[in-house]
């Protein structure tokens, strides 16, 4: 990941072998409450991501995207490895629901 | 030999330096925060709604599989449910019911039921929703024909609990109405058999012994508005002759005469101007004996926005004045006087036990339509009172049909339709990562009115910024040495309390 400044527009570069696309997508509309964020494939495992500040006062989007990417990608892991335990629980409830007669 | 094979691997194998990974436990479904001014502890929150911290090492020991079984960490998130193994034989049984008591607002239908029997009022409140009438115009009254139909939907509504709520307008100035319905509801209910429930919205104005007589009788209960001091109170509330808090205060005394002390509750509209006096707000409430005040923002709805540059804030001024309206809450429990924060309460209730509150905002799918109906005077049926607030500018979204229309009819309309596909949070972008998705909800009807669409956009929405600021207070509370506002605020889920359905008069 690189990063470089210019008159106020922040940008870094993004390799798609260490996060997916639908990580840096969740980031980008994370972030898109202090920027715009314009993103764009500039070659192959690698994404633009542009980022302009829309307050007077940047603070460092860089740092604040980057730390998102990480959270995501970490939650994206749990979500992929407990997804089969989440699907059988709300299976599993839904169903008891539809049986049971109602109560509330 | 050795040396020479040695030498022809320069770099070790990768399996050198991945630490080893304790297969013997299984991740359950979390997600997970930071939350400020705690150090830098992560609060990981899973599908039952159960809570941990961690320090950062820990948090990401655990994800990896790196625990040690025999530390402390690991014993504590395997009795939270936060990971699987050979001791964990009760999980499905347990998880299954604790997710579905989460759920259960879902199995019994629309249990609310908002009936606004008129447009009719004698205040001019510079916050209303609704395009009020003058007291005389009876044509915005619901007709008997219409208020026969919505008896007919509300006994169509397979919940065994219906609370019936009459609304305005001020619903006092159509009690015939009132009185039509009410006996006609207990009528049929001889045969149906559900555990029926009255409340009026009302200013209170309007009451006689023969109409407080009638709401003895029957069990009704009132609910006023109540938005401080005397000239905070008059001025957010206008009517002719300036003296809506002097009757209001009257009308609270009557009430608690001839119905008892709990049988008038009140509630709060905060303005600008409500910002800045937090604390003879709350004084207010405790002067008049009432044991629970809901901090509630101004809502985006109807008319009302158009006077939002006039009394309209921002969420954090909202925060500020939270926080100090708090402090000053606590202080009075301290002091010896119950009083309770209703919002508050709430999401506490969310965090710390499975069972939901019915708060139509708070709850995932969203309570509207599903928790509650509203039928209009002119016998329309909306998924919400903010759908129908909404209406009043010609957003029509949350029209759902006519009070001739059956129940399943409703419930299956195209609004019914479009709103069951953005009212699920955990489908939401912004909040099926969000650490406290199982406490919040998705308020599709807020975002249309902000945003335009019911999924809204969480991370410019005002909504989410106030419910994340609420959260987070509430869990540096719980993450920090024991607080003492917060045995104050444990004591508020202790007492006896109903299911929250607060609506607006």
């Amino acid at each position: 990941m690189t990063t470089i400044s210019c008159a106020g527009q922040q940008s870094l570069s993004v390799d798609l072998r260490v996060f997916a696309l639908s990580v840096v997508h969740k980031a980008a509309h994370a972030i898109s409450c202090d920027a715009d964020v314009e993103m764009e494939v500039a070659r192959e495992h690698q994404v633009e991501v542009r980022l302009s500040p829309l307050r007077s006062s940047p603070s460092d989007l860089t740092a604040t995207f980057r730390r998102l990417l990480s959270d995501f990608a970490v939650q994206a892991d749990v979500n992929a490895e407990t997804r089969i335990v989440r699907d059988a629980l709300v299976t599993a409830a839904m169903a008891e629901s539809l049986r049971s007669p109602t109560s509330s | 030999m050795e040396l020479e094979s040695a030498l022809r691997k320069p770099f070790a194998s990768r399996e050198t330096f991945v630490a080893a990974t304790n297969t013997s436990y299984q991740l359950t479904p979390f997600r997970f925060t930071r939350i400020p001014d705690t150090g830098g502890m992560f609060l990981i929150v899973n599908e039952l709604g159960e809570y941990h911290f961690l320090r950062e090492e820990d948090f990401h020991s655990f994800r990896r599989h790196e625990l040690d079984t025999t530390e402390d960490v690991y014993l504590d998130l395997r009795s939270k449910h936060f990971l699987l193994d050979e001791h964990c034989d009760t999980y499905w049984p347990y998880a299954v019911s604790q997710y579905r008591t989460r759920k259960s607002f879902l199995q019994g239908g629309p249990a609310l039921h908002i009936v606004v029997v008129t447009l009719r009022c004698d205040h001019t409140c510079r916050y209303c929703q609704v395009s009020r009438q003058l007291e005389s115009a009876s044509r915005f009254d619901l007709s008997e024909p219409h208020a026969l139909l919505v008896i007919d939907r509300i006994f169509e509504s397979p919940s065994a609990h219906l609370k019936v709520e009459f609304q305005g307008g001020e619903p006092f100035l159509a009690f015939d109405r009132i009185r039509f319905m009410v006996e006609k509801i207990e009528e049929r209910n001889a045969s149906e058999g559900r555990t029926i429930e009255f409340v009026i919205a009302t200013t209170l104005h309007h009451l006689t012994d023969e109409r407080l007589e009638f709401c003895r009788r029957h069990r009704i209960s009132l609910s006023t508005s109540l938005d401080g001091p005397e000239d905070l109170h008059n001025r957010n509330r206008p009517r002719r002759g300036s003296d809506s808090y002097e009757r209001t205060i009257a009308g609270i005394s009557q009430a608690r005469a001839a119905l008892g002390a709990d049988a008038v509750s009140a509630l709060v509209t905060l303005t600008r101007e409500s910002l800045k006096r937090p604390e003879e707000i709350v004084d207010t409430y405790v002067d008049l004996g009432f044991p629970a005040i809901f901090l509630r923002p101004l809502s985006p709805y109807g008319f009302a926005v158009r006077a939002t540059f006039r009394i309209g804030y921002s969420v954090d001024d909202f925060l500020a004045f939270y926080d100090r309206a708090l402090d000053r809450i606590v202080q009075v429990n301290q002091a010896g006087t119950y009083l309770e924060e209703t919002y508050t309460s709430i999401l506490l209730q969310h965090i710390l036990t499975p069972h939901p509150t019915g708060y139509v905002d708070l709850c995932s799918p969203a309570g509207a339509m599903l928790g509650a109906l509203v039928y209009n005077y002119d016998g329309g049926v909306y998924a919400s009172d903010e759908g129908r607030m909404l209406a009043e500018t010609g957003d029509r979204s949350f029209l759902l049909g006519s009070v001739s229309d059956s129940y399943a009819g409703l419930l299956t309309s195209p609004a019914a339709r479009d709103l069951l596909q953005s009212n699920v949070a955990e489908a939401l972008a912004g909040c099926s990562d969000c650490a406290f998705l199982p406490y919040c909800g998705a308020d599709p009807v807020h975002h249309r009115a902000v945003h335009g669409r019911q999924e809204g956009h969480r991370p410019t929405s005002d909504f989410c910024r106030r419910q994340t600021a609420l959260f987070q207070r509430i869990f540096r509370r719980l993450a920090g040495p024991r607080d003492p506002s917060l045995s104050v605020m444990m004591s508020w889920l202790t007492r006896g309390r109903e299911a929250f359905s607060v609506q607006r008069t």
